[in-house]
């Protein structure tokens, strides 16, 4: 029944362009590009303070039947199975049109299966890596942080300036098995039961390239 | 590939050519000896090393030091407050910058001891204080920027028509010194820091500006001090030309540890107001503190290595560039004026940092190279004039500035508001330390030689020149990129809408609603997400292609759009898409779209957004109120998750709440994978069992 999908694709920085094009020669509408950071876990870049890499994350919808020519251009084109070309993920969705308003019902729409968990984190900026530490200590493999601003919020200051709080976002993909257990480690380690700390959510993920853990089987969760 | 590796990898790219042209010159034209060969390669190692340590540091240090005092400066609550750190932040920059204190003694002696050093540092570090504090307040009272801009050039021009040419030269020239390695990208960081946290429509364009502000502001102390002490005329001597002593390491060894002086008193100023303000106010996470340190240190190093790399370096090669080709060729001096300003401009570390922070701020929209060729663009013609100008004497540095400014001031208001920002800014940034030491020593070698050039006006005006064409040239660039998106604007918005997928999903409790719209609608998306029964929203910042794109300079720019993120009810994100799409009219394609991805539902054993109260109380009302509470968010149900997330109910399998099915899937992923997936790695055959378990 996943007649389509929104596939995140994550590369390195100036290389979303080029996938964009591509993937609209393939059949894809439009994409969406934006800005995010990398972690890799190596302690003596940690230490050197130079752990980030600098990435662009292209979120775009591409109809079912395309799916497959998509990732395998993924593959031969852009070489995403290999380590550190990037990684690809799909998250099955709906999109709203006035001629399809109903909703569906029952088991219409579950006929999908979702061996991946893609995990958004929404915190605090400047929060975002340690929120990385704490779910790579549960299991998580590596992650990558958006830089984004809640709704302004009108304030007083001597300026009526609407004040836009700044978030970092930090997205996770792991298996579905790791997930609950990386999602506590983060509600607790974040505390996010405190107001306005945080929120977590999940997305089902029914596709996956690229990503660390397949890469290391030997070390896919500690 | 990590963030030292890209940094070299961009260093490199522009360092290469400006080694190819001055090998290739030094080759054929000049022939120095084997020595200044040797310095000028070892040089452009240590520019490498030291501009890539350098940016590293900027990212990591100087951004978020600016980011810091933005958020103080804007969020305070006194005007008093708010002036006395702007102003404190232009003043402390500017007052340790050593090529401020070297012109300060360049003037003192000229000038006969008339103007002190110590007192014009002072003077010129108040000028950029008080411009820095002007800026800010208009930003954050989001008055015009063109007229604020057209209002302090204009202020210039009136009082230049009182001080002796000298006098100009001299004033642009520690504008120059102003806008040094260190100061710029600062303020840079601070301008970004402002218009992040202000927010709103202009956010992008308030990003930039500011250091085209802070040039000003040495322009005004200096006339005003030259008009009040009624110093007109300095009998410059440039030191006579000789090549430096000391073999191949000598100049290394000299200017290596006069420079980690330099350096560190420049930095020291800033960085100490930074632990005092972080002390009083800010009081940021140790692991955060430890980055900034960090970052101080890289730059300091970088900014080091890369001084000495280009003063033992470039220096010499410059001059001796110069003196040949005016003496045997002068018929390619403005020829290869040209070459040099166009690339050895892109090795400007402002440059860089401008850049990249255009491509952070608009999200890529603007690709930081558009800004570079025009920029470099810019620069060429400055110095291929400035060439012209010390061939030709009749050619007088004003005939360039002043229609060039007036050009720029005019041009700002038919421009697209963030090309001014970034022109005014332009400015600034191209006369940093490349351009003071390896095109003056050029242009002043030259000058030696042509015996009608006067070294002191014809050398100095050079930075003036270079420091006004980019402010030009981007102008331009920003009128035809203004009517270009107009024109490209009319021709959207008539597409047929299309068709969506077929919708799917068995409804559980929570939606990730996701909303593309156009640049500048995300607020108005929140609203109307509000109203249709939605919490609040995250945005991000990003740039979408339609199809068709408009090409400026065959560089593509894409729309910029803004990605919205909200958590929902499943039973009103149907309402939220429609009211967004309804009012926003977001059917047309290349307008924007809705879609809505479940979410918590499959993978968690729970449908699990907790934490959902960030926002107000009301919001979490508001998601309830459309319907009745207790059905939209079960107490129980959250509270389960919440007692679960912390580690009291029982630690859960896989997925109790999953249909059977599900459970074994999750047990053998591998096994029943959809056919597609067979292509990945092998999945390891089984999963060791998540710890605490």
């Amino acid at each position: 029944m996943t007649t389509g999908s929104a596939n995140y694709i994550i590369v390195n920085r100036g290389r979303a362009n080029q996938l964009l094009h591509r993937a609209q020669q393939i059949g894809a509408k439009r994409g969406t590009i934006f800005l995010g950071e990398g972690t890799l876990p190596s302690r003596w870049q940690d230490f050197l303070g130079i752990n980030q890499t600098q990435k662009e994350i292209l979120l775009i919808a591409v109809p079912g039947a395309a799916q497959e020519a998509f990732y395998n251009m993924l593959r031969e084109e852009f070489h995403l199975h290999k380590r550190y070309k990037g990684i690809a993920f799909s998250v099955p969705y709906r999109q709203y049109s006035a001629e399809e308003a109903h909703r569906p019902q029952g088991e219409e729409g579950r006929a999908f299966d979702a061996p991946y968990v893609c995990l958004m984190t929404v915190l605090e900026k400047g929060l975002g890596e340690q929120c990385m530490r704490v779910a790579r200590e549960a299991g998580a493999q590596g992650g990558t942080i958006i830089h984004a601003h809640g709704a302004g919020v009108p304030q007083n200051f001597v300026y009526p300036i609407a004040i836009e709080p700044q978030k970092d976002m930090v997205m996770i993909v792991t298996r579905r098995q790791t997930a609950p257990q990386i999602r506590r480690a983060i509600y607790a380690g974040m505390k996010l039961e405190r107001k306005g700390a945080g929120i977590i959510f999940g997305l089902p993920v029914t596709r996956t390239l690229g990503l660390y853990e397949d890469n290391r089987p030997d070390k896919a969760a500690p | 590939m990590s963030l030292l590796k890209q940094k070299f990898g961009e260093v490199l790219r522009s360092l290469l050519p400006v080694m190819a042209l001055v090998l290739l010159l030094a080759f054929t034209a000049v022939q120095p000896d084997a020595t200044v060969i040797w310095r000028f390669l070892i040089g452009s190692v240590l520019l490498l090393i030291g501009l890539a340590i350098f940016l590293l540091g900027v990212d990591l240090g100087m951004n978020p030091i600016g980011d810091h005092m933005a958020v103080e400066v804007a969020t305070s609550r006194s005007k008093m407050k708010i002036a006395f750190i702007a102003f404190l932040l232009g003043f402390l920059v500017t007052v340790a910058e050593p090529d401020l204190l070297i012109l300060g003694y360049q003037v003192q002696e000229a000038s006969g001891g008339a103007i002190g050093a110590v007192t014009m540092v002072y003077l010129v570090s108040a000028g950029v204080g008080m411009l820095i504090m002007f800026g800010t307040f208009r930003l954050l009272a989001s008055r015009s920027f063109p007229g604020f801009m057209a209002l302090a050039y204009t202020g210039i021009l009136i009082l230049s028509l009182f001080v002796s040419e000298e006098f100009l030269a001299i004033s642009f020239d520690s504008s120059g010194a102003t806008t040094g390695a260190l100061t710029t990208p600062f303020i840079l960081a601070l301008g970004a820091g402002l218009s992040r946290i202000k927010g709103g429509k202009s956010s992008e364009e308030d990003a930039f500006g500011l250091v085209g502000v802070m040039s000003a502001g040495p322009m005004y102390a200096l006339m005003a001090m030259s008009i009040i002490t009624g110093q007109k005329h300095i009998q410059g001597e440039a030191a006579p030309f000789m090549i430096q002593e000391g073999g191949v390491m000598g100049p290394l060894l000299h200017y290596l540890p006069k420079e980690l002086f330099g350096s560190l008193t420049a930095l020291l100023p800033l960085a100490a107001f930074f632990f005092l303000l972080n002390f009083i106010y800010f009081k940021v996470n140790r692991r955060e503190l430890g980055r900034i340190i960090k970052g101080l240190i890289y730059t300091l190093l970088g900014l080091t290595l890369f001084l000495t790399g280009v003063y033992s370096g470039f220096l010499d090669m410059g001059q001796l560039i110069g003196r040949a080709l005016a003496g045997g060729h002068s018929m390619l001096l403005p020829l290869v004026g040209f070459l040099f300003g166009m690339i050895v401009v892109l090795v400007e570390p402002a440059v860089i940092v401008l850049g990249q922070q255009i491509e952070e701020t608009t999200g890529g929209r603007i690709p930081g190279s558009i800004i570079k060729v025009t920029l470099s663009i810019g620069v060429a013609l400055a110095v291929m004039l400035s060439m012209l100008r010390i061939m030709i004497p009749a050619l007088k540095l004003w005939h360039f500035l002043l229609p060039g400014f007036g050009l720029a001031v005019l041009l700002s208001f038919r421009s697209d508001p963030l090309f001014v920002g970034i022109a005014y800014d332009a400015g600034g940034v191209a006369s940093g330390p490349m351009t003071a030491t390896f095109v003056l020593a050029f242009a002043r070698g030259a000058a030696d030689v042509v015996p009608t050039a006067n070294v002191m006006v014809d050398g100095f005006g050079v930075i003036a020149m270079v420091a006004m064409a980019p402010v030009l040239s981007l102008m331009i660039v920003g009128a035809v990129f203004r009517r270009k998106t107009r024109a490209h604007e009319g021709k959207e918005g008539l597409a047929v809408p299309q068709k969506a997928a077929l919708p799917q999903g068995e409804i559980e409790f929570y939606d990730c609603v996701v909303a593309i719209v156009n640049r500048g609608l995300a607020g108005r998306a929140v609203e109307l997400a509000r109203e249709a029964g939605a919490g609040g929203g995250t945005i991000l910042h990003g740039r979408g292609a339609s199809g068709h794109d408009m090409k400026v300079f065959n560089v593509e720019i894409q729309k910029e759009k803004e990605i919205i993120f909200w958590l929902t009810d499943t039973r009103v994100s149907q309402d939220i898409a429609q009211h967004l799409t309804t009012q926003l009219e977001l059917d047309g394609e290349g307008s924007g779209a809705v879609f809505m991805m479940p979410c918590g539902a499959f993978g968690l054993s729970h449908p699990v957004a907790i934490g959902l109260s960030e926002e107000p109380e009301d919001n979490l009302l508001q998601i309830a109120e459309p319907t009745t509470a207790e059905d939209l968010l079960p107490g129980s149900l959250e509270q389960e998750a919440l007692a679960e997330a912390e580690g009291l109910a029982e630690p859960e399998e896989a997925a109790p709440e999953d249909s059977p099915e599900a459970a074994a899937e999750s047990l053998e992923p591998a096994a029943e994978a959809p056919p597609s997936a067979t292509e990945e790695p092998p999945e390891p055959p089984e999963t060791p069992p998540p710890a605490g378990e």
